[in-house]
């Protein structure tokens, strides 16, 4: 562990991704602190430039104080992305496990199936699943996992198929090991590295999903999230380009801090190849 | 003596911060002269891939540098000279052949463009011109039919092919030396006794200097002029090559000769009557391609064991020596049920397993066991080594307590220290892991070990403590033996009895003291005359 940690200190950028995730992290944590008000409240007076009347990045065509937003959207944003992609990672490893070890016949059905979920471009599945469940967080998060999981089960059956076939698991073989317990303890410890760094990016990804859906006006009307604020903002570009631009920089720096983090993870995973260049 | 082609004075090779010693090679003196071989010899790591390399100029720059020390190749200093002039020397007066000639080749190049490269850039000669010395070239270097072979692509070529092929570039344009990283160690011995003859031959030829870098003391003995013996980057002995084989003089170059194994067939043991296991007609063989959902027939077959008949008795060991692709490893896991033969039976006793299923065949696993070929693959690095020789026990339905004193026990059986229960695989070395791996096979208690050329993979000094162990514990705990290797010399050593398989069928067998010295049948005869070193060896045998 401590040697992981040294090996991910060496790459500034990774640990620069780090430092701004656990600050927005701290930000999401702290939003009723900060903002103690209800965001959806009408607090002043509407489209305040930023530093007047009391914003401090402006309020919106309402009168909504456009920084309480981004603190409380904070929230919405990163369990959103959190949570879908742990739920599709373990839908693509259960496919993915599968697959490559029992190879044959249930690896050509389960591969099958992925592809058709990888045939359908993902945004617009996306969208066609929430608009069937109703806009609302619990069916956003299974629309962007539904989307999301056939890239990780590609991965899992590639390293299953790779360590299938490796001595350590034949000798479990010829002790007797059945199937399962050789998938779950012999074979999936030796392919979380790249689970672990394709997730990373993947949480980056749902975040741009949700703010995407957000801003077609199929976030949860009830919650707020980065991409309702741009959403709400996005007819008033050119008059009050505060209410968009604020939002919007809050999803790039947090999207960049994640992928730099998945490269600073990926780097200290698999070390040998990064002394390869 | 003829003259002298490369002399390398004092090299010293630095390694990066962080490795296990500071220089990779330390004071390494060397001399070449035309038309002479001289073998550098060693164990891995004891830095003579680097010697090698770092005459072509090829250290992996800058990490691994070359620190003091020069080498002369004619006039000039090969580790001083510019980048361009180091492009020029390559491939026209220093040239060199890869031990895997699989990945030494292009694979989206045919041969013949891949030599026609080293004309383009060498020599100026017109496009006619240099096809038909290609084709010349590939007919030195005995390839049947090179006008085939020329618009051939490495994957089409068979190991031997390839090597060939390789050779033919190195030597296109004449170099004054040749050298050869542990050329044939990826070959058959057959095919390496060819190659073998090969190089002898084009030396002969165009009076190429070969620098020679092998672990192999059998090869040495057939090819080396003057020999060089290395050990942690140090040259620890040079003399000529009768001299350094029959009257070695450092400690090191001993034991390393000591530890070959001889082919000389180990004493007929009595044999007992009891049959632990028993081979039947076995029949299998693997198809590849099929259809878009996986139905219908597969496109090809490939049949990789025919109509096998084995018998084991209690207490002894039997060989299965073949070449690569012989079926020798398909028919031990098919032995051990790590793949459904197609036909024919097996026998544990007086139960046949093919005919088992899953849950039924549990009890029987602890009987028979196995120990892989290599000790980096086949421990899960993931797990401690006291859980990797646990686990089986605990499978079977043995206590915590006692798997764990059992796991305890096999390691001291082993050698290894019970400190090393609470480890990680990785930090073990090759023969280390080899013992645990053979600590799991242990301890179920097996009656039957399977080995897949369970030392192959280890230097040979730590292959002479691995069979020595192997030895020792068939013999305390009355185990039977399967045996899979490739190497004759290991086979007459441990073997009892010895089956010669090629392509998929036993071609003969017989107690490993008869095979050897009258062998009956024309492929034992071809592998015997084959291995390498073996008039070396048995003059020895003869004093």
């Amino acid at each position: 562990m401590s040697d992981f940690w040294s090996r991910y200190r060496r790459n500034y950028a990774a640990v620069f991704g780090l430092a701004i995730v656990v600050l927005i992290l701290i930000m999401a944590l702290t939003a009723s602190f900060l903002y103690p008000n209800d965001p959806f409240r009408l607090i002043g007076k509407p489209l305040s430039e930023p530093f007047t009347n009391g914003f401090l990045l402006g309020s919106d065509s309402l009168g909504r104080d456009v920084a309480s937003g981004i603190v409380h959207g904070a929230k919405t944003s990163l369990l959103i992305g959190f949570v879908a992609t742990i739920v599709s990672v373990f839908i693509g490893i259960f496919f993915g496990a599968f697959a490559g070890y029992f190879g044959g016949r249930v690896d050509d059905i389960l591969m099958r199936v992925t592809e058709i979920f990888q045939t359908i471009p993902s945004f617009i599945f996306a969208i066609l699943l929430v608009a069937i469940m109703k806009p609302s967080i619990v069916s956003i998060v299974i629309a962007i996992a539904v989307v999301s999981w056939p890239g990780v089960a590609r991965l899992v059956r590639g390293e299953f198929l790779a360590i299938k076939n490796r001595e350590f698991v034949q000798a479990c073989h010829t002790l007797g090991m059945g199937d399962f317990r050789i998938m779950l303890r012999e074979i999936l410890p030796n392919c979380l590295s790249p689970i672990i760094v394709v997730g990373s990016l993947m949480i980056a990804t749902a975040i741009l999903i949700e703010s995407g859906l957000a801003f077609l006006g199929l976030g949860d009307p009830n919650i707020m999230s980065w991409g309702f604020l741009i959403g709400a903002g996005r007819t008033m570009l050119r008059s009050a380009w505060w209410v968009c631009t604020f939002p919007g920089v809050a999803i790039l720096i947090t999207v960049l801090a994640i992928n730099l983090i998945g490269e600073g993870l990926n780097d200290a995973l698999n070390p040998r190849l990064k002394e390869r260049q | 003596m003829k003259q002298k082609i490369l002399s390398i004075d004092n090299l010293s090779i630095l390694l990066p911060a962080g490795a296990d010693r500071q220089y990779a090679v330390q004071h390494v003196d060397l001399e070449l002269h035309a038309g002479e071989t001289v073998c550098v010899v060693g164990e891995s790591g004891s830095g003579k891939s680097l010697t090698a390399r770092a005459v072509m100029g090829l250290l992996p720059a800058p990490h691994v540098r070359v620190a003091e020390g020069s080498i002369i190749f004619g006039a000039e200093d090969i580790s001083k000279v510019d980048y361009e002039r180091l492009r020029e020397l390559r491939g026209s007066e220093i040239s060199m052949i890869f031990q895997e000639p699989m990945t030494a080749l292009n694979p989206v190049m045919t041969i013949g463009n891949q030599i026609d490269e080293i004309f383009r850039y060498h020599v100026s000669m017109s496009a006619k011109e240099r096809v038909e010395k290609a084709l010349s070239l590939l007919f030195e270097v005995n390839l049947p039919d090179p006008e085939k072979i020329i618009d051939a692509y490495p994957h089409e070529l068979s190991g031997g092919q390839r090597q060939r092929s390789m050779i033919a570039m190195a030597l296109a344009l004449g170099p004054k030396i040749l050298i050869a990283d542990e050329p044939t160690t990826a070959l058959d011995v057959t095919t390496q006794a060819q190659i073998l003859q090969l190089i002898r031959d084009m030396q002969k030829r165009l009076d190429t200097g070969v620098l020679f870098i092998t672990h192999d003391f059998g090869v040495v003995a057939d090819i080396a002029d003057r020999v060089v013996v290395m050990q942690e980057g140090k040259i620890v002995e040079t003399g000529t090559a009768k001299q350094v084989l029959t009257k070695p003089k450092h400690s090191y170059t001993k034991s390393l000769i000591a530890a070959i194994p001889r082919l000389k067939p180990r004493k007929a043991r009595l044999r007992a009557s009891e049959v632990v296991l028993r081979a039947e007609g076995v029949y299998k063989s693997f198809g590849s391609g099929g259809s878009f959902f996986g139905f219908g027939k597969p496109s090809r077959e490939v049949k990789a064991v025919q109509n096998v008949q084995l018998e084991l008795r209690r207490g002894e060991t039997l060989g299965v020596v073949g070449e690569s692709g012989s079926g020798k490893s398909t028919l031990a896991r098919c032995v051990i049920r790590l793949i459904d033969c197609d036909q024919g039976k097996i026998e544990l006793g007086d139960v046949d397993i093919t005919k088992l299923n899953r849950n039924e065949l549990r009890p029987y696993r602890k009987r028979i066991q196995m120990i892989f070929q290599d000790p980096f693959a086949s421990l899960n690095p993931r797990i401690r080594v006291g859980d990797i020789i646990s686990q089986g026990p605990l499978l079977q339905g043995v206590e915590r307590h006692d798997a764990v004193n059992r796991a305890y026990k096999l390691l001291d059986t082993v050698g290894l220290d019970r400190r090393s229960f609470d480890r990680f695989p990785h930090e073990f070395s090759g023969g280390q892991r080899q013992r645990i791996g053979i600590a799991r096979a242990l301890s179920l208690k097996p009656d039957i070990l399977v080995a897949d050329e369970p030392v192959s993979a280890l230097d040979v000094s730590i292959q002479a403590q691995i069979l020595q162990l192997l030895d020792e514990i068939r013999t305390q705990m009355d185990l039977s033996m399967l045996f899979i290797t490739h190497d004759l010399r290991v086979a007459a050593q441990v073997c009892d009895y010895v089956a010669v398989m090629q392509h998929g069928k036993i071609v003969e067998m017989g107690p490993t003291a008869e095979l050897f010295v009258a062998p009956k049948d024309a492929y034992t005869k071809s592998l015997l005359a084959a291995v390498p070193g073996k008039d070396w060896h048995f003059s020895e045998i003869n004093k």
